[in-house]
């Protein structure tokens, strides 16, 4: 079975966005922060990662950067929502190739959307 | 025995000796009279000399000479000399430090850049300071002998005549703010303060004009409120496009659950439709509140226009003509592309709809280095380096009430349901995110010229170089387009290079990502292998060809 690993901060979109993909027949791990979802890794590998942008307690700037050390090769899904301030969108400027982000996805945006990029990702990691 | 001689002798010799004694006497009293008019003409000379002398000066004085008197006399009239001599040095210094202060105080009135009006109860000008000419478009000459009341500007005239009156009864120094007319019929914005001189009979008056620090503090103010507008804005925006996401994704577990009722799935589909809308607003407003996710990139701003251009031709029809007049070595900026692209058509559609009639278009380039003049004249400017997009139309103008508003969120000047408002302010916030400026200079009745100063592209910033447009990028293939559709062509395409160790030395690329990737500069081109296998590739003549 297919385990994704979702990151955001906002409860609301974490249930929603675990729902989906669980209705859609994935595993989910969810965690709050990025962080926690750094160490949720710690228990086993997953096959795709969706990760907010921006959160509390490592932003998802340096989650990707940890996330990258323990899975190379992990295709990684960055959710932009709004940014938090102004110096957020210089550090916006550096998500860039080097950080392994396969596809950015701006929120809000349609489930089938999200369902169709993780199929993409996933059939080119195959 | 009485003897009587008597000898006779010649009369003449016995008054001899009394003749002799006469004559003598005659000389005598001639000499002296002769000696004593000597005399006396010698001490007459002696005592009125140094009178003469002394009203020969006081002559000299009252006609202004400065010569001392030499003072030759003794006594009396000596001191008398002496004490003139001291009253006059006095005098004359005195008169000098008078000419002196008035000189300076005729400085001070001629060099003054506040206005100074002398006038007297009645309110008629006696003298008025030369800075008239620059505050008030009038020489003092023009103004000397008129009433002040024909200068003040008339909505404060009341008030001025108010002040007059408290003035005059003696309430000290007063203070207050009152426009003035300028000869070209502008309001002059000047801080007053006055004193009524009861000697004099006179009014003085100091107006300092407030025309910069009134614009200063209403640009200061704007600011504010757009920031204040800004983050009510980008907060609720935030949180309702958390709250979207949330109703979108369970939406669409519902929709699937009632997919066999017709009614429920209709309802669905409903819901969907207003949770889309609802998406587009938060998009717009985050965009505004400068805090959307931004991909910024070193961009080619020409070629993107260029290819903006081809879009636009369809948006405008054929009523309106369009002129591009690309600067040909403008500098290359720090921006997102896409978001650019979205900018330069939110200002096309506004530029259309200000041309009902049809009109003229004009989209230029060129390259500007804003200096601190201008950045203290318009807030939030950061001196430096820019390259300069501007988008003019020959439309109906924007009266000036209204310019400082058009970047406001939903502030709109077009009917009910034609615009939604948010296009200046997406502009707006969007450049402002990007360490740009934007600057609206409209004409009711002579068109509009909206000015996006985007910030140069330094060898600071990051290597990435842009992405061909979507116009370009549609014709290079599906893959390609849709990922120029996300603003992520070079992030999208890049990261698949390293996955599939797909570093291809330029010449194994395909021809057309070859064009494609012209734009790219080495280091990237390195990554293009993925793409190098889906994209079809524009001929050689199309426009990515044409992108650098």
């Amino acid at each position: 079975m297919t385990r994704i690993l979702v990151i955001d901060d906002d409860a609301a979109v974490r249930d929603a966005m675990v729902f989906l993909l669980d209705v859609h027949g994935y595993e989910v791990i969810a965690a709050e922060d990025g962080a926690k979802g750094v160490a949720a890794l710690e228990a086993g590998p997953v096959d795709l990662v969706i990760i907010d942008r921006f959160m509390p307690n490592m932003n998802g700037f340096t989650a990707i950067k940890e996330i990258r050390l323990k899975l190379p090769q992990t295709p990684i899904i960055a959710i932009s929502g709004s940014i938090s301030n102004e110096s957020s969108a210089s550090e916006d400027r550096r998500f860039g190739p080097a950080f392994g982000v396969l596809r950015s996805l701006p929120k809000p945006f349609r489930p089938e959307k999200l369902l169709q990029v993780i199929e993409e990702l996933l059939a080119a990691g195959d | 025995v009485r003897v009587t001689v008597i000898e006779a002798m010649p009369y003449d010799r016995i008054l001899a000796s009394t003749v002799a004694v006469r004559n003598s006497s005659i000389i005598a009293a001639g000499g002296a009279t002769v000696l004593a008019l000597f005399l006396a003409i010698i001490v007459a000379r002696s005592l009125s000399r140094p009178l003469t002398q002394m009203a020969g000066a006081i002559q000299g004085f009252a006609r202004g000479e400065t010569a001392t008197v030499p003072i030759v006399a003794s006594g009396e009239i000596g001191m008398l000399a002496r004490a003139f001599e001291q009253m006059r040095a006095d005098v004359h210094a005195k008169t000098a430090a008078l000419e002196h202060e008035i000189e300076e105080r005729q400085r001070i009135f001629d060099m003054s850049l506040d206005l100074i009006l002398v006038m007297d109860r009645k309110g008629v000008l006696l003298r008025v300071s030369p800075a008239s000419v620059p505050i008030l478009g009038y020489g003092p000459s023009e103004m000397v002998g008129r009433n002040v009341t024909e200068f003040v500007h008339r909505d404060d005239l009341a008030r001025t005549r108010k002040e007059m009156r408290i003035n005059r009864r003696g309430r000290g120094q007063l203070s207050f703010d009152c426009r003035y007319s300028h000869k070209d019929g502008q309001a002059v914005p000047l801080a007053w303060s006055g004193v009524w001189s009861e000697a004099e009979k006179m009014h003085f008056f100091f107006g300092h004009d407030m025309t910069e620090r009134t614009k200063l503090a209403l640009q200061l103010l704007h600011s504010q409120k757009m920031d204040a507008i800004g983050q009510l804005t980008g907060g609720v925006a935030h949180d309702f496009n958390n709250i979207l996401m949330v109703i979108m994704t369970t939406m669409d577990i519902l929709a699937r659950q009632v997919a066999d009722n017709p009614q429920l799935s209709a309802s669905a589909r409903v819901i969907q439709k207003a949770t889309e809308r609802g998406a587009e607003l938060t998009q717009r407003l985050l965009a505004f509140a400068r805090r959307q996710p931004l991909q910024p990139r070193e961009t080619d701003i020409n070629a993107l226009i260029y290819e903006t251009e081809k879009l636009l031709r369809p948006l405008l029809g054929v009523q309106i003509d369009i002129e591009v007049a690309l600067s040909a070595d403008v500098w290359r900026a720090m921006v997102d592309p896409n978001q650019l692209s979205m900018a330069i058509i939110n200002l096309t559609v506004n530029a259309r709809d200000a041309m009902p009639n049809g009109g003229k278009l004009t989209i230029e380039t060129k390259n500007i280095t804003l200096d601190g003049v201008y950045a203290a004249m318009h807030g939030e400017v950061t001196p430096g380096p820019y390259a300069l997009i501007s988008v003019s139309d020959s439309g109906t103008g924007i009266p000036a009430a209204l310019i400082d508003k058009v970047f406001e969120p939903f502030f709109t000047t077009k009917g009910v349901g034609k615009g939604t408002g948010l296009g200046l302010s997406m502009v707006y916030g969007f450049v402002k995110q990007s360490g740009g400026h934007v600057n609206i200079d409209s004409k009711e009745g002579h068109g509009t010229t909206v000015k996006l100063y985007l910030p140069r592209a330094s060898d600071a910033d990051v290597t990435q170089t842009a992405a061909p447009s979507a116009a370009a990028a549609a014709t290079a293939g599906k893959e390609a387009s849709l990922a120029a559709e996300d603003g992520l062509l070079v992030t999208d395409v890049a990261m698949r290079g390293p996955r599939e160790n797909a570093i291809l030395p330029h010449e194994r690329l395909d021809p057309g990502v070859r064009l494609l990737a012209k734009p790219y500069r080495g280091a990237d081109l390195a990554r293009m292998g993925r793409l190098s296998l889906q994209a079809r590739g524009p001929p050689a003549d199309q426009p990515a060809a044409r992108s650098r």
